[in-house]
């Protein structure tokens, strides 16, 4: 099983409308897209999506050939799945205390 | 010269300071550290499971490498990401930084921090020793 790591972060943040004013002129992002509740900004290589929630949790994001497949081994391993979007995109929270989105083209 | 040139002198010397000071360059620098529990496990699964690279094992830290992208996975209270940025002055960056209500979380040396923004982000900011 190939986990491709995929060059997005998700990124939750309390006051939204704020902190993209602040990734975008502070930090120098690149605004892609913004949408009333989560905006697209670019960093060098590495696309940023930031949302804001009252989680503020951090995702990952690993592309892979068989989303399914990648979902049994990742249960096995004692990943759980925190949302299912489709059959081949899923959230899954591991045991270390990580997030990432696996998604399949 | 009178007082008025004179202060109109300093005003337009003060704009053209402001209009020609260069924006921070904050460069996304590849390196994102992970905090984990079970750090042992950790290193295990994210090598096996996850495929990732691992270029070196250290007590309480490991670095991964995944496609172009370098992980810290750090033996820690887990759940906190930190993205690495790389600016050309540390000092002018931790002004403007403290200046938008980021604050400092761990100094590490005179040109490397971790700050925690206002919005629940981490960051290590760094600039490189001659």
């Amino acid at each position: 099983m190939k986990f491709e790591f995929s060059p997005f972060i998700a990124v939750e943040v309390k006051d939204y409308e704020k902190a993209c004013k602040y990734y975008e002129k502070v930090l120098g992002m690149e605004l892609i897209k913004k949408h009333p509740v989560e905006s697209h900004l670019k960093s060098g290589v590495m696309n940023f999506f930031v949302s804001g929630t009252e989680k503020r949790e951090m995702f990952f994001e690993f592309k892979v050939e068989d989303a399914a497949e990648a979902k049994k081994l990742l249960e096995q391993n004692g990943c759980k799945i925190t949302n299912i979007y489709s059959e081949k995109s899923f959230l899954v929270s591991d045991p270390f205390g990580l997030n990432y989105h696996i998604f399949q083209e | 010269m009178s007082k008025k040139t004179i202060t109109d002198t300093k005003e337009k010397s003060i704009k053209k300071e402001k209009v020609e000071k260069k924006p921070i360059n904050f460069e996304f620098s590849p390196y994102i550290a992970l905090q984990v529990r079970n750090f042992d496990n950790a290193v295990e699964f994210y090598k096996d499971t996850l495929g990732m690279d691992l270029i070196k094992k250290y007590q309480k830290e490991a670095h991964f490498k995944k496609g172009k992208t370098n992980f810290f996975v750090e033996k820690q209270k887990p759940g906190r990401v930190i993205l690495e940025f790389k600016v050309e002055d540390f000092d002018e960056a931790k002004e403007l930084l403290e200046s938008k209500g980021c604050v400092i979380a761990t100094l590490y040396n005179k040109k490397s921090a971790l700050f925690l923004d206002p919005y629940g982000v981490t960051f290590h900011i760094f600039q490189e020793l001659d």
